[in-house]
């Protein structure tokens, strides 16, 4: 293919921020592959062939599992992935891979297996695709250990790169050190999806929906990535690469003065200040969090921890303990794992019709408590160490939280006995994010020292409107009346009960939301670490009187689009110094 | 010395990932160079990744070739294990 020139592409701008650099290429699906030259190839045979024993070691121990539980028959599956790992064609032709090409180790494997499959079947590739699939399970392990090899799949690449795929999951983006990946480009995906939030969360410009992305574009090809306007540009000429420096060049400028306030309170014109706080997917942001500003982690997903099956409780202590550290002397809030049965026990067959309805997050866990008793044992332990608060996600019964609550003094008298240093204190608090518990606010508020408002979900579940459904999207309105009248029974419920009320969905950060919000009296906002120093200064434009005003005035109102217009209004008169705000209302 | 032989495949799920496993494993006993060809496709029976990607589905014809001293025991040995349908029914 001969190299492009200054050849535009336009997408979705998803995550604001322009990164020039070369581009590295990743071709698969999901799984992040990079292809980079290794320095020392007998270090990188070594990685190979470790991570092809350990492999091995691991399915034969999940034969074993499997033999002991059923027939010897139904084991004899896994005899072709022992195969697999001892079939002398691919192993011989990845190390020549490795020691020739200087290829990294889990690069050189995987298009060795994908290139031995090619030359067989190339005109076959119905049968190729499913054959692969029954060694596709084997392939992902090695890999995974590969990775575990080194500290990181993409330790290998030398400087700074920005990154072009069909589509790359969240937890791959995460596995990027910041440092080396600046910028991403995909062919998938979209502004809500969640390769966009990561992305976003770790400030790293984005662009998806590429078309055609990967069939104009070369390894280590210079490419521009604006994830403000949605523009790809390869191989750009003098006057295009001018332009976008400049450009890149403003951003920096307009972010550093964000970021200058980062030591000022989020304190309204007479007086009243909120505490504001980062949601965060990965230990990682606590820094960028703090860098923006944020008092305290508002939300610390745990979610990722249990990407690759239900994570040790040594391995999510060490996580919660520097989480904990880091952010002193403020506070984190982790949240007990979200997941579905599915997920938790990597079990298809528990797969609901309804995920969103169905057997997740705390319907798991009161039935299988282990899942529950590790991660609170985890986060107690972490408590020693700095100021942890526990929430759990989706309650909707008050049984639930009472019988949570039993399992975590279960858990509390069991580390006494063990002698074992904890928080006695910690406070534990639940998402408010069925309609059910916001309308029963009141008597949730006697179980809990806190509530904090999930507003993405109890938008939702209140309009009965999946978000990431594109035919329904612009039925879900988190400013409509009914929502709002649920955020305001909450809040009030909570104060009556002398508990704080939170809320950390994504309309914390929503320039509209936030005279709303303050008017509605909440404690504390979390938003996403980047939208911190923009909330900040919005709430330093108002005051608190006019606030309350603004939310009596919207909770008046019978329609969302109603609300949306007079906040639009409000908002371009008080922020009229503001221009990058008003350009995005 | 070179010996060959063809043989179809009976049973019904083909050369998935079982028979393919028992392939390997009686083919890796010998000492012989074996090879599978179906149409013109040509893999080496010790190797999984090949037997497996053979494609090959019940009713389709498969020739077995084997190149050393002791190719007709092991042309004979895998031969067997087709017409044995690989234990499946």
């Amino acid at each position: 293919m001969i190299r492009k020139r200054n050849k535009i592409l336009r997408g979705i701008p998803s995550s604001p921020g322009i990164s020039l650099q070369r581009v590295i290429l990743h071709e698969g699906e999901e799984n992040l592959i990079f292809k980079y030259e290794v320095s020392d190839v007998e270090r990188e045979e070594k990685i190979f062939n470790k991570a092809i024993e350990r492999t091995k070691q691991e399915i034969i121990a999940i034969k074993k599992r499997l033999k002991a539980i059923t027939d010897p028959y139904s084991a004899k599956i896994f005899d072709a992935q022992i195969l697999f790992l001892e079939d002398k064609d691919v192993i011989l032709k990845t190390i020549n891979s490795i020691k020739r090409g200087k290829n990294n180790a889990a690069w050189a494997f995987n298009h060795i297996v994908h290139e031995v499959a090619l030359s067989l079947h190339s005109d076959q590739n119905v049968f190729f695709s499913d054959r692969l699939g029954e060694v596709d399970d084997v392939v992902s392990r090695v890999i995974r250990n590969i990775g575990g090899e080194s500290s990181g799949i993409c330790d290998g690449i030398e400087g700074e790169c920005n990154l072009a795929a069909h589509s790359i999951a969240p937890s791959n983006i995460a596995l990027c050190p910041g440092k080396k990946v600046k910028g991403i480009a995909t062919e998938m995906g979209g502004r809500t999806s969640h390769t966009s939030i990561v992305a976003k969360a770790l400030g790293m410009p984005a662009v998806t929906g590429v078309q055609d992305l990967l069939k104009n574009i070369q390894n280590n090809d210079f490419i521009i990535i604006d994830g403000s306007r949605g523009v790809v540009v390869i191989n750009p000429n003098e006057s295009t690469l001018k332009t976008y420096e400049e450009r890149a060049r403003r951003y920096r400028d307009y972010v550093k003065g964000l970021v200058s306030l980062s030591d000022i309170q989020p304190t309204t014109i007479d007086g009243h200040t909120i505490e504001l706080s980062a949601n965060i997917e990965l230990p990682l942001e606590v820094k960028s969090a703090i860098d923006f500003g944020a008092r305290g982690i508002g939300l610390f997903r745990t979610e990722f921890l249990f990407i690759d099956g239900i994570p040790s409780e040594e391995e999510q202590f060490k996580t919660y303990r520097h989480c904990a550290e880091m952010i002193k002397p403020n506070s984190v809030i982790i949240r007990t794992v979200d997941i579905g049965g599915d997920k938790l026990f990597n079990d298809a067959s528990l797969r609901d019709t309804n995920p969103f309805l169905g057997w997740r997050a705390v319907r798991v866990y009161i039935k299988e408590k282990s899942i529950l008793r590790t991660q609170l044992r985890a986060m107690l332990k972490a408590s020693a160490y700095g100021d942890i608060k526990i929430m759990f996600p989706f309650i909707s019964a008050i049984e639930e939280i009472k019988s949570l609550n039993d399992i975590l003094g279960k858990v509390k008298r069991e580390l006494k006995r063990e002698k074992i240093k904890y928080d006695e204190h910690i406070e534990v608090g639940i998402m408010v994010e069925v309609p059910s518990a916001a309308i029963l606010a009141q008597e949730f508020a006697k179980e809990v020292d806190f509530f904090s408002i999930g507003s993405n979900d109890l938008t939702q579940y209140t309009l009965a409107c999946d978000r990431g459904n594109p035919r329904v999207a612009d039925l879900f309105r988190p400013l409509h009346p009914a929502h709002l009248k649920l955020i305001k029974n909450t809040v009030d419920a909570g104060h009556s009960q002398d508990i704080w009320v939170g809320l950390c969905g994504e309309l914390g950060g929503e320039t509209l939301a936030i005279p709303l919000l303050l008017g509605l009296d909440l404690d504390e906002l979390s938003v996403c670490p980047t939208r911190i120093p923009e909330v900040k200064s919005i709430i330093r434009h108002l005051t608190l009187g006019e606030c309350h005003e603004i939310a009596s005035k919207a909770l008046s109102m019978a329609s969302a689009i109603d609300i949306e217009k007079y906040l639009t209004n409000i908002l371009k008169e008080k922020l009229k110094d503001m221009d990058e705000i008003l350009a995005e209302i | 010395m070179v010996y060959k032989e063809k043989i179809k495949v009976i049973n019904s799920l083909g050369l998935h990932a079982r028979p393919a496993s028992m392939i390997v494993q009686v083919a890796s006993k010998y000492d012989s160079a074996i090879t599978l060809k179906k149409d013109d496709v040509k893999v080496n029976a010790k190797s999984i990744m090949g037997v497996m990607l053979l494609a090959a589905e019940k009713g389709s014809e498969v020739e077995i070739e084997a190149i050393g001293d002791d190719s007709k025991e092991a042309v004979v040995a895998v031969k067997e294990l087709f017409i044995r349908k690989f234990d499946e029914e």
